[in-house]
């Protein structure tokens, strides 16, 4: 399906001729994501006891190519980790409160049909991002109990971006989210497909974020 | 000393052969430009800020600062508009006169410069900056250099004076001042700067006649000079047979118009001023079925000049209370008395030379054709052309005056556009009114306008047929003759009496050759016309626009032109929350980025651009580039005047040399208007309420100031005078400039851009 979606997208790019932003036809960029993550106490709650308000913290890559002056396509890296918390039992019957280490590569595209004279990447735009999910969950007490997964999700969101120095952008986005499916365990030791855990936390993080970021046109 | 005596031989001997086989070229820069006109304003006002007295003129600083702000970029607007003319040999004419008033003032000279602004209207104005403007129409009616000399010396005495600033401080006091003067309504506050601008138009007459004193001009020809200002917006020439060129140049004996049919209902008025006129049921009874050429005939020369007067109440020239000057005859009557204390009668009337005197006035007298031409006052430019016409009747240029005049006047009636009015008849004026009025009012409708200019323009393509722009005229007058007459050069029904009555001339001109050329494109551009508006208003025809016109929009254009000539582009940071609308600081910043963003976009999509731009002339000193910016800019202002419908411009000849100049057909102009509002703050209350969480954004949305940009590009086909493509973005962002670079190289993208 991915693949399906990078040659229509392609397939755009190749369409039109691509004009750029002032002959710049790249724009790369780091973003950091955050909101409070609504459920996030519960799963803290379970190791330690007490509530606290706890926030996801995304980091993500983006690497861009403007197609034309309404329309960016992308592919984006994303990477975050909790902190222990919600409680699993293992195969054994081992109690473990696991970390989960996220990997994300998406693909998007960010279209600029709100704001009337918007030239990518410049102005306020849409985005619509296909995100493919890969999951690591150990225990933080024995590192050889993991479990390995992959699924789909896809997000949606609206920023923009600012010229504040030269070629340097400022990038602000809200964004929503949510996993297709139930997504796949690829490997797992002492732990079972049932395990649904890092799933929920993933669906947690990218739920509903606030992205600050910084961009790079070359 | 040998070498200049020899250049002076040289420049006389120019000027009495000139005198004497005049051939006019259109008034243009020479020479090294002037660095006052590229070099920056806002540097300009840092200098003159930085000598400011505190409280001069009661003005305090920051009023003062504003001043100078005003001051240096308004005039730098006007120096660089291609309306100011540097080194041409009337400009260099006037400096020299100055240099006679002022041979024992030498820094006062070095502090004033003198230039010549192509505009109609007889008149001159003085800076604070000691920059003399001195009107073309002004020379053309001034009779002798005494009197250029005594114009000179009230502006200088103006300037000697402080006038301007002297002005801006009084309406500055009139709109801050405190007491009286807060209560006092505009009309008042308006006379009481009136009052002050008529005094110091006394003071300047006062001392410049002091300053004229001291030359040896003589005083016996400037009173008249009053009378002169105070026509400033009437015709000067007074044509014994204004109607001849016209009728020289073609009248087939046996016309007859046709009697004038009862106006139809809805069918437009094309004189704005004559929408009332009733029908003139005398029309055949004074001669209209009579051949021309007669006596009562059509165009008759036969009224003498002084019954073309229209008897019109004395003018009131007593003291008008919003006139910015006080009235001729005051200024006459105080100026014979001090004539009379002074006695200075002087001696001459001309000092620096007649000859070159004579030679400016008959320029400018030329220039104003061509002035009235690009102004679209098709009446004027007939009316002058044919007052000079008495005195050289086969001048080329003027004679292309009367044919592109008459072509204008056909176009204008044809597409039921207003004409100017001529409702200020008073005076000379009414002069122009007869003439407008017996050619226009009472006999001629639009087919015989038609013909007439095609008439007219062919037989002038016979006389100058090195004028080549003449067929490109006829060609258009062509296309609207076959909208009404299809093919009327074969057509056999002859039941329309404008055909029977034109038939013989136009068959007789069918013989030529060239004629029949010029008629061939004609009916294969009309077929193309026919054909394109019957596609757009078929359905398939409609569908198929509105696809394109939705995927330009989306897309862009792919014009694949590889070369063109981006003339005068532009930006304008408006800031509607101050008085003082414009930001002349801001516009310059973003204006001098400009260039740069044009010729690095262009340099990227290998697009070979010629920028005609006064701003960036800084290492192109020379004039040549400055001209063909003005004529583009005329060119420019010309095309774009007459609204909806096509005409050939006026300097059409002018263009087409440019473009061959420079290798291109293809001219753009493009600009940017910034315009910053008052936020609405409401909208971010709204937005805070409905998303808790929105704490960052409202932040910065109450910091935001409402800002609105508007950017567009036009690209023009000079020799198919059509537009090519033409496209604007509105977009509100606060921080204008990284958009437009980014506009800049998206259009000439789209220019640049081949679809395959």
């Amino acid at each position: 399906m991915i693949l399906l979606i990078i040659g229509l997208l392609g397939g755009m790019g190749a369409q039109c001729q691509a004009q750029g932003f002032a002959g710049k036809r790249f724009l790369v960029g780091y973003n950091f994501a955050s909101f409070h993550d609504f459920d996030g106490n519960v799963y803290l709650a379970e190791f330690r006891g007490y509530k606290e308000v706890p926030f996801s913290k995304i980091h993500a890559f983006e690497a861009h190519i403007i197609t034309n002056r309404r329309t960016m396509i992308g592919a984006s890296l994303s990477k975050f980790r909790t902190d222990r918390g919600g409680k699993l039992t293992t195969i054994s019957g081992e109690i473990i409160y696991p970390q989960i280490f996220n990997t994300t590569l998406g693909i998007h595209l960010k279209t600029y049909f709100l704001q009337r004279g918007a030239i990518a990447p410049l102005g306020t735009y849409c985005a619509i991002r296909l995100d493919h999910h890969f999951s690591f969950l150990k225990a933080y007490e024995d590192p050889s109990i993991f479990q390995k997964g992959q699924v789909l999700g896809a997000r949606i969101g609206m920023g923009r971006y600012s010229v504040i120095y030269e070629r340097l952008l400022l990038n602000f986005e809200f964004e929503g989210g949510w996993l297709m499916g139930q997504g796949k365990v690829t490997s797992a030791h002492e732990l079972t497909d049932s395990n649904y855990i890092s799933w929920l936390r993933t669906a947690e993080h990218f739920r509903l974020n606030f992205k600050l970021g910084l961009a790079l046109l070359i | 000393m040998k070498k200049n005596i020899f250049s002076l031989l040289l420049l006389s001997l120019f000027f009495q052969l000139s005198a004497q086989q005049f051939h006019y070229e259109p008034i243009k820069s020479s020479g090294e430009l002037p660095a006052l006109l590229y070099s920056s304003s806002t540097e300009k006002y840092e200098s003159s800020i930085q000598k400011i007295e505190q409280n001069e003129e009661g003005l305090t600083k920051k009023q003062q600062e504003q001043f100078y702000l005003e001051t240096h970029f308004r005039i730098d607007a006007l120096l660089q508009s291609g309306k100011v003319v540097f080194n041409d040999p009337i400009g260099l004419y006037i400096n020299e006169v100055a240099d006679v008033i002022l041979k024992d003032k030498k820094e006062l000279r070095e502090e004033l410069t003198f230039y010549l602004v192509k505009s109609p209207f007889a008149n001159a104005f003085t800076t604070n900056e000691g920059i003399i403007f001195v009107n073309v129409g002004l020379i053309s009616r001034l009779e002798t250099e005494a009197q250029l000399a005594f114009v000179l010396c009230h502006e200088i005495a103006h300037y000697q004076a402080k006038h301007i600033i002297k002005g801006y401080a009084r309406s500055v006091s009139l709109e801050t001042g405190k007491g009286r003067q807060s209560t006092m309504s505009d009309i008042e506050k308006l006379i009481l700067k009136n009052n002050y601008s008529r005094e110091n138009e006394r003071i300047a007459d006062s001392i410049g006649f002091e300053l004229f004193c001291g030359t040896d001009y003589s005083t016996e020809t400037l009173p008249p000079v009053f009378d002169v200002l105070k026509a400033a917006h009437q015709p000067y020439l007074f044509p014994q047979s204004p109607f001849q060129a016209v009728k020289n140049a073609y009248w087939n004996p046996n016309y007859t118009p046709p009697p004038k049919k009862k106006k139809q209902e809805g069918e437009a008025a094309f004189i704005t001023g004559f929408e009332t006129e009733k029908e003139d049921t005398t029309e055949n009874s004074e001669g209209g079925n009579q051949p021309l050429g007669k006596e009562d005939s059509v165009l008759s020369d036969n009224v003498p000049i002084e019954s073309r007067e229209v008897e019109i109440e004395e003018e009131d020239d007593d003291e008008n209370i919003f006139s910015t000057h006080p009235s001729s005859t005051e200024r006459k009557n105080l100026l014979l008395q001090q004539l009379i204390q002074s006695g200075h009668p002087g001696a001459h009337l001309f000092i620096v030379s007649r000859d070159r005197f004579d030679f400016c006035q008959k320029q400018a007298g030329y220039e104003l054709c061509r002035m009235f031409l690009l102004e679209a006052a098709f009446f004027d430019a007939l009316y002058q052309a044919v007052g000079l016409l008495e005195n050289a009747p086969n001048d080329p240029y003027l004679n292309q005056v009367v044919m592109k005049a008459l072509y204008g006047i056909a176009k204008y009636r044809n597409e039921s556009n207003s004409i100017p009015a001529y409702i200020d008849y008073d005076g000379q004026a009414s002069h122009l009114k007869h003439f407008h009025d017996t050619f226009a009012k009472k006999k001629f409708d639009k087919k015989s306008y038609l013909f007439l200019a095609l008439c007219f323009a062919k037989h002038h393509l016979d006389r100058f047929p090195d004028q080549l722009s003449t067929q490109k005229y006829m060609e258009d007058l062509m296309i609207d003759l076959l909208k009404i007459f299809p093919n009327f050069v074969t057509q056999s029904d002859t039941s329309d009496a404008h055909l029977v009555a034109f038939k013989p001339e136009i068959d007789k001109m069918y013989t030529d050759t060239v004629f029949q050329k010029i008629y061939e494109v004609a009916v294969i551009e009309r077929k193309k016309i026919d054909d394109f508006r019957a596609f757009r208003s078929s359905r398939e025809g409609k569908k198929k626009i509105n696809k394109y016109e939705r995927k330009t929009r989306k897309r862009g254009y792919h014009l694949n032109i590889d070369s063109l000539v981006i003339f005068s582009p532009f930006y304008y940071w408006i800031d509607a929350r101050r008085d003082e609308h414009i930001d002349f600081l801001k516009t310059e910043k973003e204006q001098d980025k400009l260039p740069d963003f044009i010729l690095n976009s262009a340099e990227k999509l290998d697009l070979s651009v010629t920028l005609l731009d006064a701003r960036s002339m800084t290492e192109r000193k020379s004039s040549d580039a400055f001209n063909d910016l003005v004529i583009s800019s005329e060119w420019y202002g010309d095309f774009i005047q007459h609204g909806d419908f096509r005409m050939v411009p006026s300097v059409y000849d002018e263009i087409l040399a440019l473009s061959e100049k420079y290798g291109s057909p293809y001219f753009a102009n493009m600009g940017t208007v910034s315009l910053r509002l008052h936020q609405k703050q409401q909208y971010n209350a709204m937005f805070m309420g409905i998303i808790g969480y929105s704490l960052p954004w409202t932040i910065y949305m109450s910091f935001k100031k409402s800002s609105q940009n508007t950017a567009f590009f036009m690209v023009l086909n000079v020799k198919e005078n059509h537009v090519v493509a033409y496209q604007s973005h509105f977009i509100r962002e606060l921080i204008i400039g990284p958009f437009l670079e980014a506009y800049t190289y998206y259009y000439l993208w789209q220019i640049k851009s081949d679809k395959k």
